[in-house]
């Protein structure tokens, strides 16, 4: 089932969305962990997370953007262009950057399929006021997709999306958690390709899958006793030879703060409230920020400091695509404050599917090399 | 009338010598450590071929990057429209030129009467440029003469994913050093090229016909990863590809006087 399902990750297209299709459901992708699932689900409709793997250059994305945009829209633009994705009904977008904000105005310039495209608008804070209007925000993509597609979301099935949504969360919760032990399940390189096969799965094969996946890897391990652990923070990365890359070096990744990890099934939905779209505002809200969340860095950071103790962390890297405004902004300060705490840490900023793997391993090499001199010096005093 | 064109490009000067709208001789010099001296001898070499003494010049324009060094009595105009009266007037059939150099591509679009409808140049960056593939041509030891017929045996060339110079002779040396073949390699170099001028030709909605000039144009490996990756046909002006903006400089004073009248 791992096999499988790490194959899954790597396509655009997979059969499983084939049959969705010709049963009649529309598929609607969606960028960024903070457009709610329930809500697609809940239409009937099948959501797929937008992936930029499988593409073939940025040729057609450069005529709307330029060499500073981030490369992950760049490639996911001009797979767009280049008609890559003609199994979409619709793509929401949301104001999570800059860059991703234009790509919805430039893709509704190019006038490509498919023709609904929406800008969910998600608050910046997660106070009470905030809740409050992000509610009101999805009654009005609610309404919205009621209209564009003729369908009906009712509550009832909006408590049915929620119970499988939960379902999902906490089965890659208990996957996630099993890294805590000394001996490893997964590497972090599966544990990604995981999460880009649920993100694209009708959630109802997604649970069945992931439910075998448990009981596959339960007596699994894939570490050396001589790895290192390692905690990694990234905007997004869909490569998994890069996490490869960092393992092969001599560690282990064991858990991560970034888009597609963490951010993606952290917290459920409550169920049984009175109102569903208030519950599941709350849960996106709450949940472990990303760093396009203002005031919120403290939680952040007690978070990931939980973490590192927890899953027993000993070294962090930081990994962020080129030119990401939020990211680059946030890792300054992540880096001050593990300095404090005497965690070592490697910012690495690359391009998305890039080639240059030479730097980055330079790089971890000497980080694992520096964690493992400083272990043998601890143990040798101890 | 015998005018004479120079073309200051960042690499290379460039100089010819024309009678009317015939070529009478020209020649092309890397800038070396002396500027004067190589303009000097690039004028002298152009007068040599076409047998002529310097006296006998009627008119100089000089164009390009470095158009304003010619200390020479001058008439300095854009890169632009001395290429489109050299394409035009060797093919009115012209829409589109595309001139890639040393450091620059330009993509010049021209209205039904050989103006310059539209100029595009590439951003402030080296990354898409003669010397971006000599540089990195050069760090994986192939000499810039075989760039072209080594490009051309690759079978799976290697897509780059980074925007920047620098940053991809880093990404370069790292394939090379896990066993990326070379002609892969070197591929994936000239379409990162390529992939630069599709994108500006699809900006400035190229019409047909599109022609190439400039120095890359040497690399016959380029015009025919750019016409698979444009899926149109893309042509050479019969002509020194290089030549095509000096060649513009000296046609100008002979097709169109009212342009260098009384600037000098």
């Amino acid at each position: 089932m791992l096999k499988e399902i790490l194959e899954l990750s790597q396509k655009t297209f997979h059969p499983y969305l084939d049959e969705a299709r010709r049963s009649g459901k529309k598929i609607l992708g969606y960028f960024c962990s903070y457009v709610p699932e329930e809500l697609i689900h809940a239409a009937g409709f099948v959501p797929y997370r937008m992936r930029a793997v499988e593409n073939h250059g940025t040729v057609k994305s450069d005529v709307y953007f330029s060499s500073v945009n981030c490369s992950f829209v760049r490639q996911c633009f001009n797979k767009a262009l280049e008609n890559e994705f003609p199994f979409l009904d619709g793509v929401i977008f949301m104001n999570s950057c800059d860059h991703l904000r234009r790509m919805y105005d430039n893709w509704m310039h190019s006038g490509h399929d498919p023709k609904f495209l929406y800008m969910l608008s998600v608050p910046h804070k997660s106070d009470e006021i905030c809740v409050e209007e992000f509610t009101r925000e999805l009654a009005v993509w609610k309404k919205n997709m009621e209209v564009s597609f003729g369908v009906t979301i009712t509550d009832q099935a909006l408590e049915n999306s929620i119970r499988l949504y939960n379902r999902q969360r906490d089965l890659i919760s208990r996957i996630y958690n099993l890294r805590k032990n000394d001996s490893v399940p997964l590497k972090g390189g599966e544990f990604t390709g995981i999460m880009l096969a649920v993100t694209s799965l009708p959630v109802e094969v997604s649970i069945e899958m992931l439910e075998k996946i448990v009981e596959e890897i339960k007596d699994r391990q894939v570490n050396r006793d001589s790895d290192i652990r390692i905690y990694l923070g990234s905007g997004y990365h869909e490569e998994r030879e890069l996490l490869d890359l960092i393992e092969d070096s001599g560690a282990i990744i064991v858990g991560d703060n970034s888009c597609l990890g963490i951010m993606q099934f952290d917290r459920n939905v409550e169920e049984g409230t009175d109102s569903p779209l208030r519950a599941i505002a709350l849960r996106y809200l709450k949940r472990i920020s990303c760093p396009r969340m203002v005031d919120d860095f403290r939680n952040r950071l007690n978070f990931m400091n939980e973490a590192l103790k927890e899953f027993r962390v000993d070294a962090v890297i930081l990994d962020k695509l080129e030119f990401c405004t939020l990211w680059s902004g946030i890792i300054y300060l992540y880096k001050k404050e593990l300095e404090k705490a005497g965690v070592p840490m490697l910012k690495l900023s690359r391009e998305l599917n890039s080639g240059a793997t030479g730097q980055i391993k330079t790089r971890v090499q000497a980080l694992i090399e520096g964690v493992k001199n400083q272990k043998a010096r601890a143990g040798h005093q101890g | 009338m015998i005018s004479l064109g120079y073309d200051i490009g960042t690499r290379f000067v460039k100089a010819c010598l024309v009678r009317d709208t015939e070529i009478i001789g020209s020649s092309c010099l890397e800038i070396g450590k002396n500027f004067k001296n190589t303009l000097k001898s690039v004028k002298s070499e152009a007068l040599n071929k076409a047998g002529i003494r310097g006296f006998r010049i009627n008119r100089v324009v000089s164009t390009g990057f470095g158009a304003s060094l010619v200390r020479e009595r001058r008439h300095q105009l854009g890169i632009a429209p001395c290429i489109a009266c050299a394409a035009f007037h060797l093919d009115p059939e012209i829409r589109t030129i595309v001139d890639i150099g040393g450091l620059f591509i330009n993509v010049i679009s021209l209205d039904d009467r050989g103006h310059v409808q539209d100029f595009y140049e590439v951003e402030k960056c080296a990354a898409g440029s003669g010397k971006f593939i000599e540089v990195i041509a050069t760090a994986i030891g192939i000499p810039l003469g075989e760039i072209s017929d080594i490009a051309l045996l690759s079978s799976n060339p290697y897509a780059m994913t980074s925007g920047c110079a620098v940053f991809a002779e880093s990404e370069v040396i790292s394939q090379v050093n896990t066993g990326a073949r070379r002609e892969d390699v070197l591929a994936g170099l000239i379409g990162a090229v390529v992939s630069k001028t599709s994108s500006m030709l699809v900006r400035s909605e190229a019409r047909d016909k599109i022609v190439l000039t400039g120095g890359v144009t040497r690399i016959p490996a380029f015009m025919s990863f750019l016409e698979r990756e444009l899926k149109r046909e893309v042509f050479m002006l019969d002509l020194d590809p290089q030549m095509a903006a000096a060649y513009g400089a000296a046609l100008i004073p002979v097709l169109n006087p009212h342009i260098v009248k009384g600037r000098s």
